[in-house]
């Protein structure tokens, strides 16, 4: 008895009103608990306990068959009654709480909406009330409110849950009722009493015959609710009942689905009258309902004039019109799927119940008792431990988009291995089930609904699944990075790739591991274009003449400057001999070059010098990537990486700095360079002859334009632009080799190397290099060997372009770090720049740092003018640079003297970004204003600071740019801008002032 | 621009209304007493978005005076009404972020968050010790007890003092000043118009009693270093030159009594310097080289400044008398008389430069009240339209 009291405690809060509930209950309380909640959502967890109790039920269910338990259980309900007997003041007398409770519940209408709102658990009890009152309603006879107390009573008996559930039926009665209550409650609790004298005994309850015609009247009610308990209902109530403990508890599961969709899906009633069939065999469960009936027969008066089935009809419209049931519409069909799928999935027998529950009551018992027999013997279900294993197992399977696909080709590829798994339940390696576990924990909470499981019924090949993702998964979590082969040997290879990708997706939520593990198992290594290995070693295989010297064969870090697929690409294009040609020259180049590459890295126009490099390396040899790498690997890198870094930050802040140091810095390297290229290369540069610059004036314009478009620049519309900025890429493209032949000329290998890095810092070399032969004619051939050096310049390259771009922002993808430059490639490679090799090799004659020692003493006017538009190309997008390059232009023409000088400005300017960090660039001013003489123009400058006089941050600037700057000793292609001057001012605590800007300038206009 | 005489004078404020202390307002003027009574309505001349009877009357709680020119306190007061959008602060800085919202047109419209009073003295924190300002001579002042505190509290949550900046609480004291009755200032510095004599400082303490004018004090300063430059064979104490060839409009002399160390502007800057942060321009303060007396550098300039700088006498007269008249005028007909004295003291270029400012100041403060007024803000977005209009009809007929 005492086990069985306390299994009917949950179950009166389940079907808290009617008595019936409790006599159902025992181990199926726990049961119908259980369902109720879990199956809405059906999580996970749930269905493990599900399983877990199903698997006890299953067994218990064993051996109550032999053992009498129903009769327990009936004492135990009957023992119910004779507490509500005791309980029938309370009735008449409601405690507070049950007024607070039964208040809210007064209208079942009310009662059905806050449940479906709350939970599912409150809704079955409201359900189950207004079941009651269906049922109450379809029979008005009196006795069935004294019924109802003293099932009340008897719950109140049992437990505190009881007695509230009691409550809450009874304030019902009482709002309701009321007067009809009253008159009939003196005849109730006579009834009660004597159900209650004779309280365990389930023959009290038998004793009650006139229940059963009620009842009768009232299947038809059940039928509709189809309630799998309710089968027991049926005449055999004695016999029924203690069947229907066995039953129900195998059936628990479906009846658990099967009441939550009638409490979803049907209204009060018709959730309540499935608990009612099932709760109540005897006839106390009939007297209880027909009081409930007739509560609610004021609320539904219309309900009480049709037969139970009327009602069924409208129930479901109801609650659809109800916002609950609006609401609740989803879990429903969430519930029924997922019902569906567990039942199919765990127990056949589950879809069945369903079925029966749809049907009538007796069909619902008699398939449900059926099945559970036939489910009895899987195996899997009885033990919780086969459950668990299930559900890990099924859990695998599911749930992702690509399930459904790899599933049906797992199905087919399983067969062979399906029995290996389930056979052995230890197969799983430890590893595998950790990871499996995390997999299924992150599986189960995403899936909630349940949907996704219907696909994955097949268990077979779940494991298989299981087996061949544990190996999978095996290699990679030891070695993740590393390519693990997927195992093509079972699956197949497809089905293991598409398995690796919907377990790799379900795994991680980051797949991309996974799958690119599995390109690259696939695809050779070379084909990846990131990775600098490959690409060191092709251009070692390729050029066994770079790897003469030492220095460059190291394998270098400093790749940092060119990204490697430029080099692989370059590699790829040129394989031509020229290459080897150009190597002995090209070598001492790049390696001093590499080291003012990291200099103008400082300089901070360094990013865009990879799109260029890449653009120029296309002709370019292997040797090329070779020497960048020999140049990585000296030493002064790290340290101009550093200095890079640092003035990248710098930079961020504000843009414009100091020369000098810099320049300083780079004339060391270069000069150390020189010499160690001198004694590592001969002099020799055997570049092609240098050709001269076609006359693109003679051109025609289509002819220019096609030129143009070459180049990858954006359609320019006037002529002169469209021939300066073909001046530009042509000398920019030759540059280097002109300034070979200066460099010839010259007879010193020194001074090659020295200007090529004075190239790249000042703007000088730029013009020098021009100045040994800038219209030498050009040829594709000379070209090509350009290339080479512009390949070389690569390494360099990153200063070249560096000239161009003012903005702190290339600054800091200039970084040395090879990473850096590998982002301000992406960056800087504006989709033009880089298919035109033009771009980059204007870059090499931009350089300008002041202190360059040639600098711009040997500079003929013109190589400045295509210098600036080169550097400006390959820093911005195509769009910007093309407005930038119109904006120069404009100043560029060649001819004319002031365009000339214009040019200078802007290759100062360029030169100045160059050369000074942006951190400098303050301080530069600062000095400047600090050493302005009295007498100077910019003393009022200085006067007007320490006067605290708002300064016009326009006129400093325009000092600064013509004259302090230069005065200051600071160079001449330094330039500041306004925004530059504008930080100092405020990072100095200036007043200053943009007359430009707003409504100053609009009034300056008015005035004017 | 041409140089203008640092004015004696000049503060941002905060307003705080009294009936709604939620509501607040920030400006600026080089005459808090009449501005505030202009906020008030007992004159003419407040701004838009102070004029609602709801939020009348209000009160200035603090004030940030120092600034050397009316600009750079317009620059300090749009920084304090838009924290969140000033160049003066860093992003990483900021405590208050500008909010986007879409208009119905689909516009994205950046809104200056609400500030509280807590927000407004973070913020106020903040630019005071921002690179742009923490130069500057500027002093804090609170009227209010219950605002001070708050400061303080603030002041404690960050870490290090408030370097540099005078901070005090200022509460009215009695309504009878025990103070000498200041010598009356230079003809060409009093203030025309009758209107100004009702703001003079009254009592002791609070606003009421702030003493705005020092011009006893500069007077002296400027008295003795006209004195010492009349000597022509004076030199600079520091490179030993002489100031014949610029007429001393260069030279600073020490302020401190029985020191007659003349300098160049440069090079005591450079003396100041040394001891301060490298690459600085703008020195703060430093030490006398001769009297070995902290000096600021602010009081040597404002005398440069009012010296070489201010108008003579005959000229301000005949300049604001006029003025007075056009403002008087235009108070009464328009109700434009903001900072008219102040007009009065700028010649024609600068006053129209003022004008501008003003504008601005007025637009500018509108964006930081508080109180939840849109129409209030049209109101007055149109009326500094209306009065730019004015002011440059005016300009042209001057």
């Amino acid at each position: 008895m005492a086990p069985l009291k306390t299994t009917t405690d949950p179950i009166i809060l389940l079907s808290s009103p009617p008595v019936p509930s409790l006599r159902i209950t025992t181990t199926n309380a726990n049961t119908t608990i259980s369902s109720p909640l879990s199956s809405p959502l059906l999580s996970p967890s749930a269905l493990l306990q599900e399983l877990v109790e199903k698997g006890k039920a299953t067994i218990g269910k064993q051996k109550d068959t032999k053992t009498p338990p129903r009769q327990v259980t009936l004492g135990g309900i009957w023992s119910v009654p004779s507490e509500s007997e005791d309980l029938a003041g309370v009735v008449t007398k409601p405690p507070p709480k049950r007024k607070r409770t039964t208040k809210p519940t007064g209208d079942p209408i009310v009662k059905n909406s806050r449940a479906k709102r709350d939970s599912i658990s409150p809704t079955l009890t409201d359900v189950l009330l207004k079941s009651k009152a269906l049922d109450q309603v379809g029979a008005k006879d009196p006795n069935k409110p004294k019924t109802k107390t003293t099932r009340k009573k008897g719950a109140g008996k049992d437990g505190h849950i009881v007695a509230k559930s009691s409550k809450r039926s009874m304030p019902t009665k009482s709002r309701f009722f009321g007067q009809p209550d009253t008159a009939e409650a003196s005849s109730k609790p006579l009834a009660y009493e004597k159900p209650a004298l004779i309280p365990k005994s389930p023959n009290k309850l038998l004793s009650e015959p006139p229940i059963h015609p009620a009842r009768r009247q009232w299947t038809p009610v059940k039928d509709t609710v189809i309630s799998i308990d309710s089968s027991p209902i049926t005449d055999d109530l004695e016999t029924g009942e203690e069947k229907d403990t066995k039953y129900r508890r195998l059936p628990d599961f479906a009846s658990m689905v099967g009441e939550m969709k009638l409490s979803t899906s049907y209204g009060r009633e018709g959730s309540a009258v499935p608990l009612f069939g099932g709760l109540d065999k005897p006839g106390n469960v009939l007297i209880k309902k027909r009081a409930i009936e007739m509560v609610n027969l004021p609320n539904s008066s219309t309900l009480a004039g049709h037969k139970p089935k009327a009602p069924k009809l409208k129930q479901p419209k109801k609650k659809q019109k109800t916002i609950t049931g609006q609401a609740t519409a989803q879990y429903r069909e969430a519930k029924e799927a997922a019902s569906h799928s567990l039942l199919e999935y765990f127990t056949p027998e589950d879809p069945s119940a369903e079925s029966a529950a749809a049907e009538k009551p007796t069909r619902k018992r008699k398939t449900a008792s059926e099945k559970n027999k036939d489910s009895i013997p899987a195996p899997v279900l009885l033990s919780p431990k086969a459950a668990k294993r299930q559900f890990d197992e099924t859990e695998c399977i599911f749930g992702t988009s690509s399930q459904l696909e790899v599933m049906a080709e797992i199905e087919i590829v399983n067969s062979p291995e399906p029995a290996e798994d389930e056979n052995a339940p230890d197969y799983l390696p430890p590893s595998t089930s950790i990871v499996r576990r995390s997999f299924l924990k992150t599986l189960t909470k995403d899936r909630k609904g349940g949907n996704k499981l219907v696909g994955t019924r097949r268990g077979a090949n779940i494991d298989l699944l299981d087996v061949s993702i544990v190996e999978d998964f095996e290699a990679p979590s030891h070695e993740f990075p590393v390519e693990p082969k997927l195992p093509e040997s079972r699956l197949g290879r497809g089905t293991t790739r598409k398995l690796w990708d919907a377990a790799a997706r379900d795994l991680n939520g980051g797949l991309l591991s996974v799958e690119v593990i599995d390109m690259s198992l696939g695809n050779d290594i070379p084909s990846l274009p990131s990775s600098p290995r490959p690409i060191e070693e092709i251009s070692a295989a390729g050029n066994p003449d770079l790897l003469e010297d030492p220095a460059l064969s190291e394998p270098g870090e400093v790749i940092e400057d060119e990204p490697i697929p430029n080099l692989r690409i370059e590699d790829q294009s040129m394989g031509t001999p020229l290459g080897k040609v150009v190597q002995g020259e090209d070598i001492p180049n790049l390696r001093i070059e590499g080291q003012p590459a990291n200099v103008s890295q400082e300089n901070g126009v360094e990013e865009e010098f990879i799109p260029n490099l890449r653009i120029e390396d296309m002709p370019a040899p292997v040797k090329m990537t070779r020497v960048a790498m020999s140049d990585a690997d000296e030493p002064n890198d790290l340290t101009f990486g550093d200095l890079a870094k640092t003035l990248d930050r710098a930079s961020s802040i504000i843009p414009n700095s100091a020369t000098i140091s810099c320049v300083g810095v780079t004339a060391n390297i270069a000069t150390t360079l020189v010499d160690s290229s001198a004694a590592t290369s001969g002099p020799g540069p055997r570049v092609q002859f240098v050709t001269s610059m076609p006359d693109y004036n003679a051109w025609i314009t289509t002819k220019l334009k096609a030129e143009v478009a070459k180049y990858g620049f954006k359609d320019l519309k006037t002529r002169p632009r469209m021939i300066s900025i073909l001046e530009q890429c042509w000398q920019a493209k030759n540059k280097r080799n002109i300034e070979h032949d200066g460099n010839k000329c010259m007879g010193v290998t020194i001074s090659n190397t020295f200007t090529q890095r004075t190239r790249s810092t000042s703007p000088s070399l730029s013009y020098h290099a021009p100045s040994g032969g800038p219209y030498n004619p050009p040829s594709r051939g000379y070209s090509t060997t350009t290339a080479p050096g512009v390949s070389k310049f690569r390494e360099n390259g990153p200063t070249i372009r560096r000239c161009p771009t003012r903005r702190p922002s290339p600054i800091r993808t200039r970084c040395p770090s090879g990473t850096e430059i590998f982002k301000s490639p992406d960056r800087g490679r504006s989709p033009t720049p880089r298919d035109q090799p033009t771009t980059s090799p204007p870059v090499a004659g931009q350089p300008a740092a002041s202190k360059a020692p040639r600098s711009s003493l040997e500079h003929p006017p013109r190589p400045l003018s295509p210098s600036k538009p080169a550097q400006s190309i390959p820093l911005r997008s195509p769009k910007r640079k093309a407005k930038k390059h119109k904006h120069k232009q404009k100043h560029h023409s060649p001819s004319s003297p002031r365009s000339l000088s214009k040019s200078l400005s802007l290759s100062r300017s360029r030169s100045c970004s160059r050369s000074r960090s942006p951190t400098k660039t303050p301080k530069m001013i600062s000095c400047i204003i600090l050493g302005v003489k009295p007498g100077s123009e910019g003393f009022k400058f200085s006067q007007a600071i320490l006067m605290y006089d708002p300064i016009s941050v326009e006129e400093l600037m325009e000092w600064l740019n013509t004259r302090g700057i230069r005065e200051g000793g600071y160079g001449k292609e330094a330039v500041v801008s306004t925004g530059e001057v504008k930080d100092w001012c405020i990072s100095n605590g200036i007043c200053c002032v943009l007359e430009d800007a707003g409504w100053r300038a609009q009034r300056a206009q008015k005035k004017s | 621009m041409e140089p203008v005489e640092i004015p004696a004078f000049y503060c941002v404020y905060l307003l705080r209304s009294t009936i709604n202390p939620r509501a607040f307002y920030i400006g600026s003027t080089p005459d808090p007493r009449r501005r505030l009574a202009q906020h008030n309505g007992e004159r003419i001349g407040g701004a838009v978005r102070t004029s609602r009877p709801s939020l009348r009357p209000w009160e200035m709680t603090c004030i940030v005076s120092g600034f050397t020119s009316s600009v750079a306190a317009l620059q300090f007061e749009w920084a304090w009404q838009n924290p969140d959008r000033t160049s003066k602060i860093k992003d990483s800085q900021r405590i208050s972020k500008s909010i986007r919202k879409t208009t119905k047109l689909g516009r994205t419209k950046i809104v200056t968050p609400r500030m509280g009073a807590k927000a407004l003295l973070a913020n106020l924190h903040l630019l005071l010790h921002v690179p742009a300002f923490v130069r500057w001579p500027l002093s804090v002042r609170f009227f209010v007890e219950d605002l001070y505190p708050v400061w303080q509290a603030y002041c404690r949550t960050i870490s290090g003092p408030l370097k540099a900046i005078e901070v005090t609480l200022d509460l009215r004291k009695s309504e009878q000043s025990r103070r000498s009755p200041s010598p009356p200032p230079p003809l060409g510095r009093r203030r025309a118009g009758s209107h100004s004599k009702k703001y003079l400082p009254t009592g002791e303490g609070g606003l009421q009693g702030l003493e705005i004018t020092n011009d006893h004090y500069l007077d002296r300063h400027v008295q003795k270093s006209r004195d010492l430059l009349r000597d022509e064979d004076i030199k600079c104490g520091l490179c030993a030159q002489g100031f014949v060839h610029d007429g001393g409009a260069t030279a600073v002399v020490c302020p401190h009594a029985f020191c007659n160390h003349v300098a160049h502007l440069q090079c005591l800057s450079r003396v100041f310097l040394e001891t301060d942060v490298q690459y600085a321009v703008l020195p703060t303060e430093g030490v006398c080289p001769e009297c070995r007396k902290p000096t600021k550098w602010v009081d040597l300039v404002r005398e440069l400044s009012s010296r070489t700088r201010r108008k003579s006498e005959v000229v301000k007269t005949k300049k604001s008398i006029g003025a007075a008249g056009t403002v008087a005028g235009e108070e009464g007909e328009e109700g434009e008389a903001e900072d008219a004295d102040m007009e009065l003291m700028l010649s024609d270029s600068d006053a129209g430069f003022y004008e501008i400012i003003s504008q601005i100041s007025d637009s500018g403060s509108s964006l930081s009240v508080t109180d939840s007024d849109s129409a209030a803000s049209v109101h007055s977005l149109g009326s500094a339209g209306k009065s730019k209009k004015k002011k440059s009809k005016k300009n042209r007929r001057t």
